[in-house]
């Protein structure tokens, strides 16, 4: 199986983007997921090769339209349980689980 | 002695080997697989790299229009601003800069655990700006040795303890929970924003009560906005100049709209390049920082990046940005007039956009859309005035820098930290 590549994206990608990779790491490690998680700027988001995207509501918007592959939007980017809800079931969908 | 001599002079000097070892301590510490271990060191060494050539295209993209203000305001050579560079000071002070980085954050984790302010630092971009600043700061001031690591260190750590501790009550107007505050340069003029719409604003009608049109959406993407807003600026000091004098001190081959165009441009590469380094460099390093804290601090309060906000307020951050853009491009216009300052001031798209956007957000939180209208118009008038203050604190060190990125915090703090400075 291919390991999923997970790109999580806000305005600049090098803060709150980094906030909800490292809540998505500590989410996948509790569900036992092996994926890669990366951060990105949301100019560069669309031009970086990966599986699934999380990002804000605002940004999701924009993302949608120019990307093939599921945006999944985040409200509160430090809520474990929003972005559970929200994305897991995409994510095992992914892996094919 | 050899062996001390070859660890200090040829890898802790050079900052890109240091930050990686950093990294690679973190990574080891987190218990991560060799592979990741060894990639994640990599990037972070080579994160440092991209970082300093990205800080170099952004700052050169903006040194024509240096020139340009030099000859407007007819500024005599000898006042003419000449910055060793941010570029060279990330060379040759980076491992300075990781130094503080890391002794601060140890000193906020120490307080956190003894007393009441559990705030923990956690926004990596600004953990490596603030002591970049500082750093300066203290070579201005004319300290050497590990008096300037010292310095640097009593800033950054007094900052990152007791600026998130401060906004706090206001994140929690925004988003009704303790669960994090800000840890970010807006922090000072968020703290304004936050205050006026208390005592000026109007609760009843919030921001995101109106409906903002779609076609303005593209102001979201920083890179692009901010290359608009210098095409713009080219052009305009441009036309001030006149063909022939912009031609002087712009391309002489060039005509003034492919030129301003180029620069622009440059500027949302510079940007992005940055970005891309900075994103290289802190990727394993935070993370690092992060397991410490929870393993150190189980009831901390992280503070974190501005834009974790955005989301209890878009509409807000948008009309931050536009009212806060129109207002300083006004204070420039007087300020300039009246030649308060004797340096190249620009307008500041990227703390329009982040400081006030966020600003706007708090305004909105404690005032609603008439607190997010005053506090971001007041705040667009303090960045300038700040941002033409700071310079001479930084004249020789980083200048180029603070033109960019400044108008906030860290133009606030460039100049708390001089004056106090300037006492040794």
């Amino acid at each position: 199986m291919k390991r999923l590549k997970i790109l999580t994206v806000c305005g600049f990608g090098v803060g709150s983007s980094l906030v909800l990779k490292m809540k998505l790491d500590e989410l996948l490690k509790e569900e036992k997921i092996d994926a890669h998680v990366e951060t990105a700027d949301v100019g560069s988001a669309s031009s970086t090769p990966c599986d699934i995207i999380f990002t804000s509501k605002e940004l999701s918007e924009k993302l949608t339209d120019s990307v093939s592959i599921p945006v999944v939007s985040i409200s509160n980017f430090i809520d474990k349980n929003e972005i559970k809800q929200a994305g897991l079931a995409k994510i095992k969908e992914l892996i094919g689980e | 002695m050899i062996v001390i001599d070859f660890i200090v002079n040829q890898i802790l000097r050079q900052p890109a080997l240091f930050l990686g070892i950093i990294a690679a301590a973190g990574l080891i510490i987190q218990r991560k697989s060799l592979s990741d271990t060894i990639s994640g060191t990599a990037k972070t060494i080579i994160g440092v790299v991209i970082l300093t050539q990205g800080t170099a295209i952004l700052v050169n993209s903006i040194t024509p229009l240096s020139g340009a203000f030099n000859l407007l305001y007819k500024i005599p050579s000898a006042q003419v601003l000449h910055p060793i560079g941010a570029d060279n000071m990330i060379k040759q002070y980076g491992s300075q800069i990781g130094l503080t980085m890391l002794f601060a954050f140890a000193i906020n984790l120490i307080v956190a655990r003894l007393t009441p302010l559990k705030n923990i630092f956690l926004t990596g971009h600004m953990l490596f700006w603030f002591p970049f600043i500082f750093i300066s700061v203290a070579i201005e001031s004319g300290l050497k040795g590990a008096s300037v690591v010292i310095f640097a260190t009593i800033f950054t750590a007094t900052y990152m303890i007791f600026a998130p501790a401060l906004i706090k009550p206001f994140v929690k107007q925004v988003t009704g929970g303790t669960s994090f505050t800000l840890g970010h340069p807006t922090i000072g003029l968020s703290l304004l924003s936050g205050l006026l719409g208390k005592w000026l604003g109007d609760k009843s009608k919030s921001t995101e009560d109106i409906k903002f049109p779609k076609q303005l959406e593209f102001l979201r993407e920083i890179t692009i906005t901010s290359s608009i807003v210098m095409f713009i600026v080219y052009i305009v000091i441009g036309l001030i100049l006149g063909v022939d004098r912009s031609k002087e001190v712009f391309d002489k081959t060039q005509s003034l709209v492919t030129f301003s165009l180029l620069q622009g441009i440059t500027f949302g590469a510079g940007l992005t390049i940055l970005l891309l380094g900075v994103r290289m460099m802190l990727a394993e390093i935070i993370p690092a920082f992060k397991g410490i804290s929870d393993k150190v601090i189980p009831n901390a309060v992280p503070a974190l990046d501005c834009p974790i906000i955005f989301p209890f307020a878009p509409n807000a951050v948008l009309i931050g940005f536009i009212t806060s853009m129109v207002t300083s491009s006004i204070t420039l216009f007087i300020v300039g007039a009246i030649g308060l300052f004797p340096y190249a001031v620009v307008p500041l798209t990227i703390t329009c956009f982040f400081e006030i956007g966020t600003a706007a957000v708090i305004g909105n939180g404690t005032g609603g859309l008439r607190g997010a209208i005053i506090g971001s118009g007041v705040a667009g008038v303090l960045m300038i005035l700040l941002v033409g203050f700071s310079i001479p604190f930084l004249q020789h060190t980083v200048s180029d820098w603070i033109i960019v990125f400044g108008g906030n915090d860290f133009s606030l703090w460039s100049i708390i930290s001089g004056s106090i400075g300037k006492l040794f």
